[in-house]
């Protein structure tokens, strides 16, 4: 046993879990996480004497305005940016900033009294690992840290230490094959059919239809009119701000958008049977509100069909069921039944109304006969959005997990590098 | 990654005499419940016609408290006596709470480096998984 730090099942561990859209942070072993924090932040460069929160982060003339509340306030110069690329961390500086805010605002206790759980995309480079494993160390003195793929932990949060994970996230959808615990890196897939690419279509089907898309941070104030009545709203007093911010908060009403009114359908789409679908109302922040109707299936047929795509070579695109066909053909022959009888379905983005039943029809015509498909798919929304955290959560909190922690003491004697030994 | 559940001396040796000797046709083991053990639970007899059917009722019974389970099960399964030792972990997906679930997918490779000989691994999450058929051909296929 190393470190034995700590006695009982009382270990008190931070989990945190970063994803495309949200960082999910809070104490092991309960049910959900603390707290949700946007991946994104506002970044403001040189900043003046403004007036100074606890919110806002300096660092050499920069503030960072991290978390929902202070992020969404409209400033004059202040970019969005995210931290994340291609789900590995990217900008370190924001990291810490994030992680700073979230220790005092969330956590609210000191770094070096609690272990950290930390969850990673499962194709993070080495670098990577081992750099987070030494500011967890050396800045924040964690008294141990573990850092676990978030595939494996889906995969075991659902019963399974062998299944394909299909994560359909923010930025990606992604099959992961996880074969005995292990993550199969080399068949990993990834494809950029997610969330954010939905929200993309939803912004050029408004400009289609001529529908401005105004967020609430410009409204001051509306009146109710007929469906399909120009809107009669007053604008708010804002400073100028930027693009990315307005884009950001674009996105927001679009992804309530899409969530409310999305529909996947059944069946694979055309034109003539998308007509006789019911038409679901929808209001927009400013007041308009129509019905819409075979736009509801066409944006998410994109998903699974991607021939649908305008401007994009109909090949270059691989589809849901494409996606997992592939990853499950570059396993081994003899672990594919296992795979496929093993499908754990995750991620916000697979929340879309008949995303599953839409997926185990497409395989299920894709496959052999004698080839048995099981989808799995956590049935509340919570669990499919934070089945990663509570995985973490629950691993965490168990009395017998304190061996495997990377200790303080262990980092101290084999440096960065035994984050690959400990932590495969 | 792996839990750090160790597995109790008892539940080797009675997988050491089901392996050599052959005294038991399924073995059932759970995790104590501190969470940190993986114990005995259960030895069947010594080979019989309905062995399989008393292990499967015994695990659906487990499931139905909401819990996970382990069984070691000898699977003869052609007409020349041929028998494979098969590790199962069950794990049933509608009954059993995740944190079970958790802890029984997490802790099985510990098991399984304490049970050398094992010829083949069943997951199984619900009772389809566990019907005759299903191990059969398992044990049959040339693969793993």
């Amino acid at each position: 046993m190393s470190g034995g730090v700590y006695g009982g099942d009382e270990v008190g561990a931070i989990v945190l879990d970063f994803g495309g859209y949200s960082i999910r942070a809070g104490y092991a072993g309960e049910d959900t996480p603390k707290a949700e924090i946007p991946s994104s932040v506002g970044v403001l460069e040189e900043a003046e004497a403004v007036m100074e929160t606890d919110e806002i982060k300096k660092d050499g003339g920069r503030k960072y305005f991290i978390d929902t509340n202070s992020l969404r306030v409209p400033r004059k110069g202040m970019e969005v940016q995210a931290f994340l690329k291609d789900g590995m961390i990217d900008n370190w500086d924001i990291f810490e900033s994030v992680l700073d805010y979230t220790y005092k605002r969330h956590i609210q206790s000191e770094s070096q009294e609690h272990p950290v759980m930390m969850s990673e995309a499962s194709w993070n480079s080495r670098a990577k690992r081992e750099r987070l494993t030494e500011i967890m160390f050396e800045k924040y003195n964690v008294p141990a840290f573990f850092l676990c793929k978030n595939a494996v932990l889906s995969a075991f949060a659902n019963g399974r230490s062998t299944g394909l994970v299909v994560d359909s996230g923010a930025t990606y959808t992604t099959a992961v094959p996880v074969y005995d615990g292990y993550v199969l890196g080399q068949a990993i897939v990834k494809s950029p059919l997610a969330g954010d690419f939905i929200s993309l279509e939803c912004r050029k089907l408004m400009e289609e239809l001529n529908i401005d898309v105004i967020p609430p941070y410009m409204i001051a104030s509306k009146e109710p009119v007929n469906e399909n009545q120009a809107p009669k709203w007053k604008k708010k007093e804002i400073p100028e701000v930027t693009s990315s911010f307005h884009n950001y908060m674009v996105k927001d009403v679009l992804q309530d958008f899409a969530a409310s009114v999305l529909q996947v359908s059944d069946v694979p789409y055309e034109e003539s049977g998308a007509e006789s679908m019911p038409c679901t109302p929808y209001e927009f922040p400013n007041g308009f509100h129509r019905d819409f109707a075979e736009d509801r299936i066409k944006i998410p047929e994109m998903l699974f069909d991607p021939s649908q795509i305008k401007d994009v070579p109909s090949n270059s695109m691989l589809s849901v069921g494409h996606v997992i066909t592939t990853s499950v053909g570059m396993c081994d022959i003899d672990i594919r039944p296992s795979l496929y009888s093993s499908l754990i379905v995750v991620g916000g983005n697979s929340l879309l109304n008949g995303f599953s039943d839409r997926l185990n029809r497409d395989l299920s015509n894709k496959l052999t006969a004698n080839m048995r498909l099981k989808l799995i798919s956590a049935t509340g929304t919570s669990e499919r959005r934070f089945s990663t955290w509570i995985g973490g959560s629950i691993l965490a909190s168990l009395g017998s997990f304190q061996q495997m922690w990377i200790s303080k003491q262990e980092y101290d004697e084999g440096g960065k590098s035994c984050v690959e030994k400990k932590c495969p | 990654m792996s839990s750090g559940v160790q597995v109790s001396e008892d539940a080797i040796n009675t997988f050491r005499d089901m392996k050599d000797k052959h005294l038991h046709s399924y073995v059932i083991l759970k995790i104590n419940e501190k969470g940190d053990q993986i114990v005995l639970d259960e030895k069947g007899p010594k080979d019989d016609e309905t062995s399989h059917e008393v292990l499967c009722r015994k695990l659906q019974e487990a499931a139905e408290n909401k819990q996970g389970r382990y069984a070691l099960f000898d699977c003869i399964y052609d007409k020349n006596k041929t028998s494979k030792l098969c590790l199962i972990t069950w794990v049933d997906d509608a009954m059993v709470k995740i944190k079970d679930k958790m802890l029984y997918t997490s802790s099985k490779k510990q098991l399984q480096s304490k049970m050398e000989g094992i010829a083949v691994n069943l997951q199984c999450n619900s009772i389809e998984d566990l019907e005759w058929a299903a191990i059969v051909s398992k044990c049959a296929s040339k693969y793993d």
